[in-house]
Protein backbone atom coordinates (compact mmCIF):
# COMPACT_ATOMS: atom_id res chain seq x y z
CA UNK A 1 0.00 0.00 0.00
CA UNK A 2 1.29 3.45 -0.85
CA UNK A 3 0.71 6.37 1.43
CA UNK A 4 1.98 9.90 1.58
CA UNK A 5 2.19 11.73 4.84
CA UNK A 6 2.23 15.47 4.86
CA UNK A 7 1.39 17.72 7.78
CA UNK A 8 0.03 14.78 9.75
CA UNK A 9 -2.39 13.87 6.97
CA UNK A 10 -2.29 10.54 5.20
CA UNK A 11 -3.18 10.47 1.53
CA UNK A 12 -4.40 7.05 0.44
CA UNK A 13 -5.21 8.14 -3.12
CA UNK A 14 -2.23 6.34 -4.70
CA UNK A 15 -2.75 3.09 -2.90
CA UNK A 16 -5.34 0.43 -2.25
CA UNK A 17 -6.25 -1.26 0.96
CA UNK A 18 -6.04 -5.06 1.02
CA UNK A 19 -9.34 -6.20 2.42
CA UNK A 20 -9.33 -9.08 4.91
CA UNK A 21 -11.50 -11.15 2.54
CA UNK A 22 -8.65 -11.26 0.04
CA UNK A 23 -6.36 -13.11 2.46
CA UNK A 24 -7.43 -16.61 3.45
CA UNK A 25 -6.19 -17.34 6.93
CA UNK A 26 -8.54 -20.27 7.45
CA UNK A 27 -8.94 -23.91 6.58
CA UNK A 28 -12.46 -24.42 5.23
CA UNK A 29 -14.81 -27.35 5.15
CA UNK A 30 -16.84 -28.39 2.05
CA UNK A 31 -19.47 -25.78 2.90
CA UNK A 32 -16.78 -23.11 2.91
CA UNK A 33 -17.17 -22.79 6.68
CA UNK A 34 -14.06 -21.49 8.38
CA UNK A 35 -12.52 -24.09 10.66
CA UNK A 36 -9.15 -23.24 12.19
CA UNK A 37 -6.49 -20.72 11.28
CA UNK A 38 -4.40 -22.16 8.46
CA UNK A 39 -1.12 -21.81 10.29
CA UNK A 40 1.14 -24.82 10.80
CA UNK A 41 4.14 -24.65 13.07
CA UNK A 42 5.86 -28.01 12.95
CA UNK A 43 9.20 -28.95 14.43
CA UNK A 44 11.48 -30.71 11.97
CA UNK A 45 13.33 -33.59 13.66
CA UNK A 46 16.26 -35.52 12.13
CA UNK A 47 14.88 -38.84 10.85
CA UNK A 48 17.59 -40.74 12.75
CA UNK A 49 15.79 -39.74 15.97
CA UNK A 50 12.34 -40.96 14.91
CA UNK A 51 12.49 -44.22 16.86
CA UNK A 52 13.96 -42.62 19.98
CA UNK A 53 11.37 -39.81 19.98
CA UNK A 54 8.44 -42.16 19.45
CA UNK A 55 9.51 -44.38 22.36
CA UNK A 56 10.30 -41.52 24.72
CA UNK A 57 7.88 -40.16 27.33
CA UNK A 58 9.61 -36.77 27.17
CA UNK A 59 7.13 -35.60 24.54
CA UNK A 60 3.35 -35.46 24.76
CA UNK A 61 1.27 -37.27 22.16
CA UNK A 62 0.17 -33.84 20.86
CA UNK A 63 3.81 -32.79 20.42
CA UNK A 64 4.69 -36.03 18.65
CA UNK A 65 1.90 -35.43 16.11
CA UNK A 66 3.47 -32.06 15.25
CA UNK A 67 6.98 -33.40 14.64
CA UNK A 68 8.07 -33.83 11.01
CA UNK A 69 10.89 -36.36 10.59
CA UNK A 70 13.19 -35.68 7.67
CA UNK B 1 -3.25 -37.25 34.90
CA UNK B 2 -4.59 -36.68 38.35
CA UNK B 3 -5.59 -34.12 40.92
CA UNK B 4 -3.47 -33.03 43.88
CA UNK B 5 -4.51 -30.35 46.35
CA UNK B 6 -2.49 -28.76 49.15
CA UNK B 7 -4.34 -26.04 51.08
CA UNK B 8 -2.96 -24.01 53.97
CA UNK B 9 -5.25 -23.75 57.01
CA UNK B 10 -5.29 -22.31 60.53
CA UNK B 11 -3.16 -19.36 59.39
CA UNK B 12 -0.48 -21.59 57.90
CA UNK B 13 -0.09 -23.70 61.05
CA UNK B 14 -1.74 -26.58 59.20
CA UNK B 15 -2.07 -27.88 55.68
CA UNK B 16 -4.66 -30.22 54.14
CA UNK B 17 -3.39 -32.56 51.40
CA UNK B 18 -5.53 -34.60 49.00
CA UNK B 19 -4.98 -36.66 45.88
CA UNK B 20 -6.64 -39.34 43.81
CA UNK B 21 -4.95 -42.69 43.07
CA UNK B 22 -5.09 -42.77 39.28
CA UNK B 23 -1.88 -43.80 37.54
CA UNK B 24 -1.19 -42.42 34.04
CA UNK B 25 1.72 -43.48 31.87
CA UNK B 26 2.76 -41.85 28.62
CA UNK B 27 4.61 -44.87 27.27
CA UNK B 28 2.74 -47.15 26.87
CA UNK B 29 -0.30 -44.84 27.18
CA UNK B 30 -2.26 -46.40 30.04
CA UNK B 31 -4.39 -45.29 33.01
CA UNK B 32 -5.57 -47.30 35.99
CA UNK B 33 -6.61 -46.80 39.62
CA UNK B 34 -4.12 -48.30 41.95
CA UNK B 35 -3.49 -48.18 45.67
CA UNK B 36 -0.47 -45.96 45.14
CA UNK B 37 0.37 -43.05 47.40
CA UNK B 38 0.80 -39.80 45.52
CA UNK B 39 1.44 -37.96 48.77
CA UNK B 40 5.02 -38.90 49.61
CA UNK B 41 6.58 -38.29 53.02
CA UNK B 42 10.20 -37.19 52.56
CA UNK B 43 10.87 -36.28 56.22
CA UNK B 44 8.61 -35.55 59.21
CA UNK B 45 8.32 -31.92 58.04
CA UNK B 46 8.46 -32.29 54.26
CA UNK B 47 5.93 -33.90 51.91
CA UNK B 48 5.63 -34.06 48.12
CA UNK B 49 2.45 -34.50 46.05
CA UNK B 50 2.85 -36.03 42.60
CA UNK B 51 0.84 -35.14 39.48
CA UNK B 52 1.45 -36.21 35.91
CA UNK B 53 3.80 -39.00 34.92
CA UNK B 54 4.31 -40.84 38.20
CA UNK B 55 7.37 -42.92 37.32
CA UNK B 56 9.36 -39.76 36.53
CA UNK B 57 8.28 -38.23 39.85
CA UNK B 58 9.33 -41.34 41.78
CA UNK B 59 12.78 -41.27 40.13
CA UNK B 60 13.18 -37.57 41.00
CA UNK B 61 12.16 -38.24 44.60
CA UNK B 62 14.62 -41.14 44.88
CA UNK B 63 17.34 -38.90 43.47
CA UNK B 64 16.63 -36.06 45.91
CA UNK B 65 15.81 -38.03 49.06
CA UNK B 66 19.40 -38.84 50.18
CA UNK B 67 20.22 -35.11 50.11
CA UNK B 68 17.23 -33.92 52.10
CA UNK B 69 17.50 -33.54 55.87
CA UNK B 70 14.77 -32.66 58.31
CA UNK B 71 16.79 -29.75 59.77
CA UNK B 72 17.19 -27.97 56.41
CA UNK B 73 14.97 -24.91 56.01
CA UNK B 74 12.11 -25.11 53.44
CA UNK B 75 14.04 -23.14 50.81
CA UNK B 76 16.98 -25.54 50.98
CA UNK B 77 14.62 -28.49 50.53
CA UNK B 78 12.85 -26.77 47.61
CA UNK B 79 16.18 -26.05 45.90
CA UNK B 80 17.32 -29.69 46.29
CA UNK B 81 14.07 -30.85 44.65
CA UNK B 82 14.42 -28.26 41.89
CA UNK B 83 17.96 -29.42 41.12
CA UNK B 84 16.92 -33.09 41.16
CA UNK B 85 14.08 -32.30 38.71
CA UNK B 86 16.33 -30.38 36.29
CA UNK B 87 19.16 -32.96 36.52
CA UNK B 88 16.73 -35.83 35.92
CA UNK B 89 15.34 -34.09 32.81
CA UNK B 90 18.86 -33.52 31.49
CA UNK B 91 19.77 -37.18 32.09
CA UNK B 92 16.67 -38.36 30.24
CA UNK B 93 17.42 -36.08 27.29
CA UNK B 94 20.92 -37.53 27.08
CA UNK B 95 19.79 -41.15 27.54
CA UNK B 96 16.80 -41.02 25.20
CA UNK B 97 17.87 -38.51 22.53
CA UNK B 98 21.51 -37.49 22.47
CA UNK B 99 23.32 -40.77 23.20
CA UNK B 100 21.92 -42.34 20.01
CA UNK B 101 23.53 -39.47 18.09
CA UNK B 102 26.94 -40.06 19.71
CA UNK B 103 26.78 -37.40 22.48
CA UNK B 104 27.42 -38.42 26.08
CA UNK B 105 26.15 -35.24 27.79
CA UNK B 106 24.38 -31.94 27.10
CA UNK B 107 27.73 -30.16 27.44
CA UNK B 108 29.22 -32.55 24.87
CA UNK B 109 26.38 -31.71 22.44
CA UNK B 110 26.78 -27.96 23.04
CA UNK B 111 30.54 -27.99 22.59
CA UNK B 112 30.36 -30.04 19.38
CA UNK B 113 27.42 -28.15 17.82
CA UNK B 114 29.78 -26.16 15.56
CA UNK B 115 30.93 -29.33 13.87
CA UNK B 116 27.35 -30.38 13.05
CA UNK B 117 25.26 -29.32 10.09
CA UNK B 118 23.65 -26.13 11.49
CA UNK B 119 20.14 -27.26 10.53
CA UNK B 120 20.53 -30.57 12.34
CA UNK B 121 22.00 -28.83 15.41
CA UNK B 122 19.03 -26.41 15.47
CA UNK B 123 16.56 -29.28 15.05
CA UNK B 124 18.06 -31.20 17.98
CA UNK B 125 18.10 -27.99 20.04
CA UNK B 126 14.40 -27.54 19.22
CA UNK B 127 13.70 -31.10 20.32
CA UNK B 128 15.56 -30.56 23.61
CA UNK B 129 13.43 -27.46 24.21
CA UNK B 130 10.27 -29.56 23.79
CA UNK B 131 11.42 -32.32 26.18
CA UNK B 132 8.97 -32.23 29.08
CA UNK B 133 8.79 -34.73 31.97
CA UNK B 134 4.99 -34.15 32.19
CA UNK B 135 5.49 -34.18 35.95
CA UNK B 136 4.33 -31.56 38.46
CA UNK B 137 5.26 -31.77 42.14
CA UNK B 138 3.70 -29.83 45.00
CA UNK B 139 6.24 -29.30 47.78
CA UNK B 140 4.99 -28.89 51.35
CA UNK B 141 7.54 -27.97 54.04
CA UNK B 142 7.32 -26.71 57.61
CA UNK B 143 9.83 -24.51 59.40
CA UNK B 144 9.66 -23.37 63.03
CA UNK B 145 6.95 -20.85 62.20
CA UNK B 146 4.58 -22.25 59.61
CA UNK B 147 3.95 -24.31 56.50
CA UNK B 148 5.35 -23.29 53.08
CA UNK B 149 4.07 -24.39 49.66
CA UNK B 150 5.79 -24.42 46.27
CA UNK B 151 4.92 -26.07 42.97
CA UNK B 152 7.76 -27.56 40.92
CA UNK B 153 7.03 -27.50 37.20
CA UNK B 154 8.72 -27.98 33.82
CA UNK B 155 11.62 -27.47 33.16
CA UNK B 156 12.53 -27.26 36.86
CA UNK B 157 10.96 -23.98 38.03
CA UNK B 158 9.39 -23.21 41.39
CA UNK B 159 6.02 -21.45 41.48
CA UNK B 160 4.65 -19.79 44.59
CA UNK B 161 0.96 -20.52 45.22
CA UNK B 162 -0.79 -18.16 47.63
CA UNK B 163 -3.21 -20.14 49.79
CA UNK B 164 -3.54 -23.44 48.01
CA UNK B 165 -1.96 -25.38 45.17
CA UNK B 166 -3.95 -27.55 42.78
CA UNK B 167 -2.25 -29.62 40.08
CA UNK B 168 -3.08 -32.27 37.48
CA UNK B 169 -5.88 -32.59 34.95
CA UNK B 170 -8.40 -31.82 37.73
CA UNK B 171 -6.61 -28.58 38.60
CA UNK B 172 -9.21 -26.21 37.13
CA UNK B 173 -12.17 -27.99 38.71
CA UNK B 174 -10.50 -28.07 42.13
CA UNK B 175 -9.46 -24.42 41.89
CA UNK B 176 -12.96 -23.33 40.90
CA UNK B 177 -14.40 -25.27 43.82
CA UNK B 178 -12.05 -23.56 46.29
CA UNK B 179 -12.66 -20.14 44.72
CA UNK B 180 -16.43 -20.72 44.89
CA UNK B 181 -16.13 -21.70 48.55
CA UNK B 182 -14.08 -18.54 49.23
CA UNK B 183 -11.34 -20.72 50.72
CA UNK B 184 -8.95 -18.84 53.02
CA UNK B 185 -5.79 -20.01 54.72
CA UNK B 186 -7.29 -18.72 57.97
CA UNK B 187 -10.07 -21.31 57.71
CA UNK B 188 -10.73 -23.62 60.63
CA UNK B 189 -9.13 -27.04 60.14
CA UNK B 190 -12.36 -29.07 60.01
CA UNK B 191 -13.95 -26.71 57.47
CA UNK B 192 -10.71 -26.61 55.46
CA UNK B 193 -10.57 -30.41 55.39
CA UNK B 194 -14.14 -30.61 54.11
CA UNK B 195 -13.58 -27.92 51.45
CA UNK B 196 -10.48 -29.71 50.15
CA UNK B 197 -12.46 -32.98 50.02
CA UNK B 198 -15.21 -31.16 48.12
CA UNK B 199 -12.65 -29.75 45.65
CA UNK B 200 -11.30 -33.26 45.05
CA UNK B 201 -14.83 -34.63 44.49
CA UNK B 202 -15.57 -31.86 41.98
CA UNK B 203 -12.31 -32.64 40.15
CA UNK B 204 -13.45 -36.24 39.61
CA UNK B 205 -15.32 -35.18 36.47
CA UNK B 206 -12.04 -34.16 34.82
CA UNK B 207 -10.40 -36.72 32.51
CA UNK B 208 -7.83 -38.91 34.23
CA UNK B 209 -8.92 -38.17 37.82
CA UNK B 210 -9.63 -41.27 39.90
CA UNK B 211 -12.46 -41.86 42.36
CA UNK B 212 -10.24 -43.16 45.17
CA UNK B 213 -9.09 -40.48 47.61
CA UNK B 214 -6.09 -40.10 49.88
CA UNK B 215 -6.09 -37.25 52.42
CA UNK B 216 -3.53 -36.22 55.02
CA UNK B 217 -3.73 -33.30 57.43
CA UNK B 218 -0.48 -31.92 58.87
CA UNK B 219 -0.42 -29.54 61.83
CA UNK B 220 2.39 -27.75 63.60
CA UNK B 221 2.31 -28.57 67.32
CA UNK B 222 3.33 -26.29 70.20
CA UNK B 223 6.40 -28.46 70.84
CA UNK B 224 7.56 -27.88 67.25
CA UNK B 225 6.72 -31.35 65.96
CA UNK B 226 4.39 -32.01 63.04
CA UNK B 227 1.28 -34.08 63.70
CA UNK B 228 0.18 -36.22 60.77
CA UNK B 229 -3.48 -37.27 60.55
CA UNK B 230 -4.22 -39.69 57.71
CA UNK B 231 -7.95 -39.74 56.99
CA UNK B 232 -9.48 -43.19 57.35
CA UNK B 233 -12.17 -44.74 55.17
CA UNK B 234 -14.60 -43.82 57.96
CA UNK B 235 -13.48 -40.16 57.91
CA UNK B 236 -13.79 -40.03 54.11
CA UNK B 237 -17.23 -41.66 54.36
CA UNK B 238 -18.42 -38.91 56.73
CA UNK B 239 -17.06 -36.19 54.43
CA UNK B 240 -18.81 -37.88 51.49
CA UNK B 241 -22.10 -37.77 53.40
CA UNK B 242 -21.65 -34.04 54.05
CA UNK B 243 -20.80 -33.55 50.39
CA UNK B 244 -23.96 -35.38 49.32
CA UNK B 245 -26.16 -33.34 51.65
CA UNK B 246 -24.57 -29.99 50.77
CA UNK B 247 -24.67 -30.65 47.04
CA UNK B 248 -28.03 -32.44 46.80
CA UNK B 249 -30.02 -30.86 44.01
CA UNK B 250 -33.70 -31.17 44.73
CA UNK B 251 -35.29 -29.60 41.66
CA UNK B 252 -38.73 -29.62 43.34
CA UNK B 253 -37.37 -27.50 46.21
CA UNK B 254 -35.60 -25.17 43.78
CA UNK B 255 -38.82 -24.83 41.81
CA UNK B 256 -40.77 -24.07 45.01
CA UNK B 257 -38.32 -21.28 45.97
CA UNK B 258 -38.46 -19.85 42.43
CA UNK B 259 -42.26 -19.78 42.64
CA UNK B 260 -42.09 -18.17 46.09
CA UNK B 261 -39.74 -15.46 44.72
CA UNK B 262 -42.09 -15.00 41.75
CA UNK B 263 -39.33 -15.79 39.26
CA UNK B 264 -40.84 -16.96 36.00
CA UNK B 265 -39.75 -16.57 32.37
Amino acid sequence: MLAKQENNQIDFSDGSIVLPEQVDFYLRDKNDYRLVPNIEERLVVPSGLKDAVEKSDLFSEEDKKEFVFE
Amino acid sequence: MTVCIAALAENEKSVVLASDKMISKQMPPIEYEHDVEKIVKMTDNFYVLIAGTVNNAIDIINKAKPQIRENQNPNEKFEKMKKAYADYRDEKIVDEILRSQGFHSLQDFQSRQQSLNQNVANQIQGLIGKANLQTIMTLVAFDNEKCHLKVLIHPGSLVNPIEYATTGSGELHATQSLIGAKYKKSDDLDAATYLVFEAKKRAEVAPGVGLLTEMIVLSKQDDGTIKERRLTEEDLGKLAEVYESVNARDTEKIKAVLVEKEFHL
